[in-house]
Parts: structure tokens; sequence; C-alpha cells
């Protein structure tokens, strides 16, 4: 071997070791594994019915290919292949499956009013296209009802429920992944949930809680030292305490915490860098929002989205929204005072929790 | 005497690098482990207020009607959204295109042509955007193609009343076009998924990009409206807004696709124009900045400052190496000894590959694993930026400025001809 042949040959492995990391890169150019865009459109969370109305139509086109001469009460498979059994009410032999330890691993159409005795684990989806009231300590996977829906006390849902009527919810359930309503969901104390929708959302115990005597309002000016306009907002260095009964107007943005007295009453929206918290029989007509926590007393009403980036109390008798004029609250962790209605969309990222009721 | 010179010239080049390389692996360990900050996202259901959509569009007859397609199908309510294209004096079809929808949609799209006037989309924003009202201006381009929820997600954070503008996250979906469009796919995952949104986590400052977007009607107000005199309103925007005490919010789930360039040389005006618009920008912005205006925390100022001058590093680089290869050759040693060694190998390592890493991370976040095997392509997009910005900032810096109007310096368009379909974009837009 030549002296040039050598040094080409080092010359060459010395390239094809410096190529090697390329090789990969080199690959996917001249044979692409991965070149669709990125899939970016339709992750749209607001939209909380969006599984059950999958499911409703993934239940539609697997019924409609049954053989034609299936009876409407069957046990069976869809053609997809998964189990289920179809008919008003479950046989006695499914239901004593559902109440064992496993639980019964069947997709469950019901075409009739239905009453559960409770203790049951259902693995797979389950539809009522009737009234349906499942009984205490019910698992459910997923459940879709056309009409209302009660959820005995101690019930779990482990991904989501739909009704098209009002969905009742007992005490002590656990509402995993989403539930809504295209009307009311009711919910009883010590309720956890992570995604709640509907034209009203109650926490159950309201009907005993007493109303408050009518402010006497008191305008109020911030002081000029602490405050400035920016736009059309007014922006304020340091914590703000907003007196009893006052009545401030326009948008307000507080560098630190802030605290609208009770009775108080904000014309505009509010957000603070720090705790916002809600004095008794206070109101914001617009967004109330905060870096951190937002606390708020009895009977509390706000008019726009509720955020915050830590956690959200409210107490009992609090109203946000209003029927026409839906709004949403979000929060990493979010607690529910008695009585409280939200008309609109709850998110707790971290979970939410419903107060326990008296006695 | 020239030696020192050159010694602290170097010196100070690397602090600048390190600083921005140090930024670079915070804001990627910030997506690794940090909190993700989307506060807004989640503002499903509200009151919505009126909103006016603008799209300024010179020659846009390729792309202007999917756009306008896309925006008629969205989920806000239709008597609250007023879509504005901004006819700035093209002579194609796009005059007769954006009519026949105004025709066909009377009230639901508004045209506002311009025969005259300075050109260019800061111009048009600047003459358009008065005679509209609306809570929020959104402003695209004429080549993106918005998905159905995407306004109302963009008008979520301007429920919160210190919001001045808000961006959404831009991604390519002519990606397989060419090398280059795949390797734009993995820059804008990267400045996105990983630098906007760790600006967001760490509240500083994200930037308002010009599209995928939009602006408080208000506040643009109160900071004298869009400026026609420069070439990046969109960032002059966000630093007006920030200094006069707007919050300017990114969201990265606000997500849009759009054409990125399929060939080098419009990829090259495109950086070319980027820089001189940024740079102007630093020009009028970094001292006000630097004042530190009391309601702006320091690391929010800092990490402004850093955002401004980041289309001044690569000439900086350029003028780096310089320096050190003259000191070498000069017999300059500056650094001696094992840990300038061991400095310089970590460097080596870490520090000259801190945007890939980022670039990588932003593919693990999306899930796209396939395509991050281009990675070491990417090498070859940085040296014609490097070269690109460097250009621009030096013709900037030493040419004359034109003196006629701004005209529109377009990024070409490629759907409808050689490039995907409208129809395909279309379709993955309602998938």
């Amino acid at each position: 071997m030549t002296e040039t042949v050598a040094f080409l040959l080092v010359l060459a492995a010395t390239a094809a070791w410096l190529l090697l990391p390329l090789l990969p890169a080199v690959t996917e150019l001249l044979r692409p594994t991965d070149i669709t865009p990125l899939q970016v459109v339709g992750r749209d969370a607001a939209n909380v019915a969006l599984f059950a109305q999958g499911f409703r139509a993934y239940l539609h086109r697997q019924l409609e290919f049954l053989p034609t001469d299936t009876p409407v009460e069957s046990i069976g498979t869809l053609p997809d292949r998964t189990p289920y059994v179809r008919g008003p009410r479950l046989p006695e032999s499914l239901l004593e499956e559902a109440r064992r330890e496993r639980g019964l691993d069947r997709l469950v159409v019901l075409t009739g009013p239905a009453t559960l005795a409770g203790g049951e684990t259902f693995l797979r989806e389950r539809y009522a296209s009737r009234g349906f009231a499942g009984g205490p300590r019910t698992i459910y996977r997923a459940v879709l009802g056309d009409v209302g829906l009660t959820l005995g006390p101690g019930t779990v849902v482990l991904r989501w429920v739909h009704a098209r009527g009002d969905l009742l919810v007992g005490d002590d359930s656990v509402l995993a992944g989403r539930a809504s309503s295209d009307q009311v969901i009711r919910l009883g104390g010590q309720v956890h949930f992570d995604r709640l929708a509907a034209e009203r959302i109650v926490v159950a115990g309201g009907a005993s809680l007493p109303d408050l005597p009518a402010p006497t309002p008191q305008p109020f000016v911030i002081p000029a030292g602490i405050a400035r306009q920016i736009g059309d907002h007014t922006r304020v260095t340091g914590d703000l305490l907003v007196p009893r009964d006052s009545v401030l107007n326009g948008d307000l943005v507080v560098s630190g915490s802030v605290t609208i007295g009770p009775g108080a009453h904000l014309v505009g929206s509010l957000k603070a860098h720090g705790e916002i918290h809600l004095g008794e029989g206070a109101k914001v007509d617009g967004s109330v929002i905060s870096r951190t926590n937002i606390r708020s007393e009895f009977r509390v009403t706000i008019g726009g989205p509720v955020v915050a980036e830590e956690e959200i109390r409210l107490g009992s008798g609090n109203t946000v929204g209003q029927q026409h004029r839906p709004s949403s609250l979000a929060a990493p962790r979010i607690e529910l005072g008695i009585g409280t209605i939200v008309h609109g969309l709850i998110t707790a990222t971290e979970g939410g929790t419903t107060a326990a009721l008296p006695e | 005497m020239i030696a020192a010179l050159l010694v602290g010239t170097l010196a100070t080049i690397v602090a600048v690098i390190l600083t921005y390389t140090i930024r670079h692996y915070t804001f990627t360990i910030n997506r690794l482990v940090g909190h993700h900050r989307q506060p807004y996202v989640d503002i499903g259901v509200a009151d919505w207020p009126e909103v006016t959509v603008l799209v300024p569009a010179h020659n846009e007859e390729r792309v202007i009607g999917g756009m306008l397609d896309a925006l008629l199908d969205q989920d806000y309510p239709a008597d609250r959204l007023t879509i504005v294209p901004i006819n700035d004096r093209s002579t194609d079809a796009t005059a007769t295109i954006v009519d026949a929808y105004a025709e066909r949609h009377p009230g639901r799209i508004v045209p506002h042509h311009r025969t005259n006037g300075v050109g260019g989309k800061a111009a048009a924003l600047r003459d358009a955007a008065p005679r509209f009202g609306g809570l929020v201006h959104l402003v695209f381009d004429a080549d993106y193609l918005p998905g159905r929820g995407l306004v109302r997600q963009l008008v979520a954070p301007f429920l919160d009343p210190e919001v001045g503008a808000v961006m959404g996250r831009v991604v390519p979906h002519n990606i397989s076009r060419s090398l280059l469009t795949r390797l734009l796919d993995l820059e804008r995952s990267g400045g996105y998924q990983v630098d906007q949104q760790a600006r967001m986590n760490l509240r500083l400052v994200p930037q308002y990009g010009g599209t995928v977007g939009g602006v408080r009607r208000t506040a643009v107000e109160a900071v004298g409206g869009w400026s026609d005199d420069t070439l990046a309103e969109d960032t002059d925007m966000t630093y007006r807004l920030l200094l006069a005490g707007w919050e300017v919010v990114y969201q990265n789930r606000s997500e849009c696709y759009e054409e990125v360039p399929e060939n080098w040389p419009t990829r090259i005006r495109q950086i070319m124009r980027w820089t001189q618009g940024h740079n102007q920008a630093l020009w009028r912005h970094w001292w006000p900045l630097f004042k530190r205006p009391g309601h702006l925390r320091r690391g929010l100022v800092f990490d402004g400052l850093l955002l401004l001058g980041v289309f001044a590093v690569g000439p900086l680089l350029l003028l780096g190496w310089g320096v050190a290869i003259a000191l070498f050759f000069m017999g300059v040693i500056p650094l001696h000894g094992f840990l300038a060694l061991l400095g310089i190998t970590a460097y080596g390592t870490l520090g000259n590959f801190a945007a890939f890493f980022e670039v990588a991370t932003a593919a693990r976040l999306d899930g796209t694993f396939g395509r991050i095997r281009l990675l070491p392509f990417l090498a070859f997009g940085f040296l014609v930026s490097l070269m690109s910005v460097s250009r621009a900032t030096l013709a900037q810096l030493f040419l004359p400025r034109p003196r006629q109007p701004r005209e529109w310096d377009k990024t070409e368009r490629y759907r409808g001809g050689n490039g995907s379909s409208p129809a395909d974009g279309a379709k993955r837009v309602q998938r």
C-alpha cells in the first residue's frame, strides 16, 4: 500500500467519522418520516361536551351498522367489536357482574328510564336515552344522558358526563375530566371536579342562605399619589383597599393586593398582581383577574370571567355571570361555597371542590 | 494599545454572547421543567366584546380568499366581528376578490381600499385602524389560515384590563416543500414553543409579532397609533405598549398556520427586513427601557433589552471572530491556563448549541420526533441568517437611507401556485 493510498484511506475514514452524526439528518432529508404540519387546530378546550358529542356520533354510527334483524333488547358486539348491551333496563345477570369487583366491561345503551341500586362499576360508556338515576358509590367510565341524569352520593365518573337535561350530582362525588349539561348542573357538598359547563352550575344549599341588606353607595376616588390613568384603566401602585359600600367606576389594575370592601361596587374590571379579596356583598361588573389568589366572602356578585393563577375560593351564595351573559371561572384550584351559582364554564386544572353542606 | 483594545472588545463580545447563551438555556430549562403559564386559555365562555380583524393585503390574490373564508367560519358571535381586508394598492385581483366577498357578506366584511399614501403594512394599519371600533383589533397576514376558535382564543386575554397586546403561535403548513421550509418549521417551533412561552412563563417580554395576534384599540390610541415609519411595527408596538404600562401576552395554544418562504432568496429578504425593523426598534427604545419606568421589573427590563438586541448579535459575533483572528496573528493570547481551556471547551460543547437545544426541546414538547433529525442542517440556516443579519445591519449603518416612501417588501406566496393549495389548508383547518 502506497503512502498516498494510506493517506486517502485515513482521510476517507476521518470524513466518514465526521459525517456519521449527519447520517440521521441526511436520511430524514432524503426519506422524510415527519413532514406533516403540526396538528394544531381542533384542540379547542372551550367545548367541554366535545367528548360526549364524539361518543354520540360514534354510537349512532355503530348502531346504524348493526344487522337489521338485531332486536332492540340485545347483547352482543358492535361492528367495531365493542361488547354492548341495549334495552330498557339492564338484565339482572349483568347488574350482578357490574357489582363484582371487576365491573361490567360492556357499553350500555339504556332505552328506558332506569334507576340503579348503587355500588356498580361500568368500565365502558353508558348512554341513557330516557331519565336515569344512579345509586350511591357507582363508578362510571363515562355517561351520556339524553334527558336528565342523577348521580348518587359517592359517584365517581372517570372521563366525562353529559346530560341534555339537568345533571344532579350527589355529595362526595368525583367528576374527573369533563362534566356538562345543556341546562343545569346541581352539585352536592364536597364534590370534586375538573371541568364543568352548563347554562347554570349550582352548588346545593343556597335556599337556606339569607339575603343581605342593600348597601348605601358612597363614591370613592383612589388617592392620586398611588394611581395613574393608563388608557382606559387606572393603575394603582401597591396595595389598595376599596372601602365598604363605596362605588368605583372604571377598570382597575393593582400592582399589589386589593380588597374590595363589603357592599362595595366596582363598575368595571379588576386585575391584581397580588391577591384579591372581595368582601361580603361586593360586586364587580366585569372580570376579576389575579396573578395569585382570589377569595370572596358571602353573596359576592361578579359579572365577567374570574381567573386566578393559583387559587379561587368563592364564599357562599356567590354569583358569577348571568343567564344571558355566561362567564368563565378558571384557576388551578377552585373551591365553591354552598349556594354559589356560575353561569357558564368552570376549569380547575389541578382540581376543584364544593364546600361541605351544613348538617 | 491596539492589542489591549482588541482584547477589551473581545471580552465584551464574549460577555454578550455568554449572556445570550445563558438566556437560551434559561428558557429551555424553563420549558422542560417549569410551570406552563397560560392564564387566559380557559376563558372559553364570556360576554365577548366587539372585535375588528384587520388583514393588510398587497397583491394577495392567491391567498386572500382562503383567509376571508377562515375568518367567516369563526365561532365568534358574528354580530361582534367585523372583518376588514385592507387592500393596499394591489395591482392584481385582490380588490375584486375582496369586494366580491363584501358583497356576499354585507356588514361582516368591510374592505378598506388604499390608493395613495405611504406604502407597507405599518402604514396600512396606521391608516385603517382608526376608522374601525371594537375593543380589540386583531391583525392577520393574508396568507394565514386561522382555525375556528382562534379569534375567541386571542380575544380572551383582553378581558384582563392590563393586557395591551396578545400574540398567538405561528405554525408553518407548507413544510414539505423544501429543506428550507423544514428548517423554518424547526426554527418557528423553537421560537414560539420555547422562547415566547418561556418569556410568558417568567413574566418577561413576550413579543407581539404583528400577525396571529392583536392589540387593545384604546391602548394603541393611547400610545399614538401604529407607526408607519418602521419596518417592524410589531416590535415597535410591543415596546411602546410595555413602556406605557400595558402587558403583552403570549398564548401558545392559539395556533395558526402560515406559509413560510420556500426558497433562500425570499428567506434572505425576509431576514433582512426583520433585521432592519428590529434594529430600528432597538435604536428607538433601548434608552427609554434602560431608564426603567417604575412599573417595570429589573428582570423584565433586562430581558427586554436582550430581545431588542437580538438582531445585533449576528454582526457582533462576526466582529468577535475577526478580532479573535487578528489577536491570534498578533501573537496575543488573552486566556491562559487550565480554567480557560475548561471554559472554552465547555462553551464549545454547550454554548455553541444553545439554540439547537432550544429547537430540540420544542420538538420534544410538540411530540414531533422525526423532524428533529434535521437539526444539524440548522447550522446552514444559522450561517445564512448570520450573514443576512450582518449585511442588513451594515447596510442600515453605512448606506444612505432611501427618501422615497416605503413600499411593500412582500414575502412571496406559493399557495394556489406551485405550493400547497388553499383547499389543503382549509382541510387542515377543519381537521
